[in-house]
Formats: structure tokens, sequence, C-alpha cells
């Protein structure tokens, strides 16, 4: 987790110069994520309605992605306990469905950058109409980690049955 | 069985379940749910454990924690009351030779109905968990999925 958090600090502070500054909705990130160190926005094709897709994300992130993980480490020297709050939204309206996933460290962290309400923004997914029974899913993410987490929203994406990644690992 | 041995084996059982705060899951009910498990740690130097402490919803929607039982790589039998909820957290642990001790939940309430058979297909692969709920009729012995839902779907009465 520790891990994670210092690269989303790297992605944005390399892409901002270090000037102090995190995006703060998930349009910045969309913007902002391309030209950032470690960035990645991913693209493909999935043959269903965008709006299937949205379902879905909001069937499978309230259950998946609505949750606290505390982690702690501990040396001969020191012990430590993250917690943090995972925060998914849901959107869907005539033009996209949108899965925005956002952290928020409550205990271990000192946030030196402007925290949004619900977080750091971690990764924001677009599923965008090409046609009836089509979609284009659009992925702005780490070009880094979250394997799994990657594979579970592919899979939503896709109406697969294939259940929640988990977070701790 | 040297003595040492014995000591060390009721003191592992008095540990495991009775310090631990955890019970096994008892019921003089007819089994009526069926769990079946596949886990797959993902490496050699760790494993995983799973796992479904089943809680008493309350009409209030409280919860009472009842039990627990271990899940291997098998299947379980249970009962559980019908026609009442039922909160099940089904839980995996991961603990590894070169890393921390990780636990995830899945939880979800079910409420079966009278006669009913259930069969909940539970894994863990590839850092990917799952549990699947069937409701089987015991006329037609057709299956259909239950959707799962959290605490959040509970509503007093």
């Amino acid at each position: 987790m520790k891990i994670r958090f210092v690269l989303y600090i790297a992605i944005f502070s390399i892409l901002n110069g270090c000037a102090g500054h995190m995006p703060q909705t998930a349009d910045e990130f969309r913007k902002e994520l391309p030209g950032a160190f470690m960035g990645e926005v991913e693209k493909f094709q999935v043959s269903r309605s965008y709006a299937d897709i949205g379902r879905s994300f909001q069937k499978m992130a309230p259950q998946c992605l609505d949750v606290r993980i505390k982690s702690t480490s501990q040396s001969n020297t020191s012990y430590s306990v993250v917690v943090t709050k995972w925060n998914p939204t849901v959107k869907i309206n005539d033009q996209k469905a949108e899965l925005h996933i956002q952290q928020l460290h409550e205990q271990g962290v000192l946030n030196v950058y402007e925290v949004p309400e619900k977080g750091y923004y971690m990764m924001v997914v677009d599923a965008i109409p090409l046609g009836k029974n089509s979609s284009e899913v659009v992925m702005y993410r780490s070009s880094v980690g979250n394997k799994a987490l990657i594979r579970a929203i592919k899979g939503w994406a896709a109406g697969e049955k294939i259940g929640c990644p988990d977070l701790t690992a | 069985m040297t003595r040492i041995k014995y000591a060390a084996l009721v003191f592992t059982i008095w540990f495991t379940t009775g310090c631990s705060g955890l019970k096994t899951y008892h019921s003089d009910l007819e089994n009526n749910l069926k769990i079946t498990t596949q886990t797959d740690s993902g490496s050699i130097f760790s494993s995983m454990q799973a796992a479904v402490d089943i809680h008493k919803v309350n009409p209030d929607c409280s919860t009472e924690y009842t039990g627990t039982i271990q899940l291997d790589d098998s299947s379980n039998d249970i009962g559980i009351p019908a026609d009442r909820s039922s909160y099940l957290v089904f839980v995996f642990q991961k603990s590894g030779l070169f890393s921390a001790e990780t636990s995830t939940t899945y939880n979800t309430l079910i409420r079966p109905r009278n006669g009913f058979q259930y069969i909940a297909e539970v894994s863990y692969q590839e850092n990917i968990y799952n549990v699947i709920i069937n409701e089987i009729d015991p006329g037609s012995r057709t299956s259909r999925e239950i959707e799962t839902r959290g605490m959040y779907a509970c509503r007093p009465v």
C-alpha cells in the first residue's frame, strides 16, 4: 500500500514539476495522467452497451471496492499502521458510464497535497458507446501494479462473473 | 502421542477456537447450504485459508455472530435457518513466508426459502475472489443464481 501511494505521488509530482498538485476531479485526472510518469491510458472494445457496462460497475464496485484496508508493517525499530478507505463512484449518463476509484488515507500517511473529498484518484474508467451493443472502454491508470484490479474491471466490463480483486495483494 | 505433543494440540485447539473469539458453527437444522471451495494462493511460499462466518440477522438489521466454518478445498454442508436472513462473511486469509498476513472478506445477506437447497461456489485464484450462490428448487430441480447483497440491503422490520 505504501509503495502504491509513493507511486501516485511520484507520477503526479513529475507531471507537475513538483508544483504540489494532485488531480482534484476525474476530469483533471483524465487530462493530467497521459503525460505523467508511469501513467497509462488503455483502450479496448467490448461487445456490450455502455449502459450494461455501467450497470455491471454499479453492481460490482460497491461490493468489491467500497472497503477499508488496514496494513501494518513492523521492524526492530518501527511499527506503522496505514488505514486506507477505497471509494468507488459510478456515474451513468446519456454519453457514457464512468467508474472512479479513489483512495482516502485515514491513518498513517501524511497528506502533503490537497486531498479531494473521497481521496486521491487512482483510476478512472470510461465506457463510451460505439454502437448499440458495442463500447470502447478507456482506463486511466498507472502502468504498474493493480493487476488483479485491472483484470476484475475488464471482466466486469465484459459481463463476466469474475468476482472481486483482492486489494490487499 | 507424547505428552508434549498432546499438550501442544490441546493448546492449539484452545487458542484457535477459544482465545481467538472464533467458534465452530453448529446447527441442528437440516443441511440446506453446500459450500464448495477452490483456493490457490498463487505461490508455493504462501498459503490461503478460506472460512465463512455466519451471523444471525435481527429484525432491526443488527447482527449476532453464531459461528465459523473453515472451508477446505472440498465441500462443506451446513444448515442455516430458512425464511429469515443470515449474514455470511467469507474470509480469505493469506499468509506467506516472505509477506505479511492479509485477509479480505466477501459479505452477503441470504434468506433461504424453506425446502430449497443452496450451493455456494467459493473461489480465490490469482488474487481474485468470488462467491456465487445458486438456489435449487426442490420440485423442478432448476437452479438460479441469487444476487449477493451487502448489509446495506437489509431493511428493519
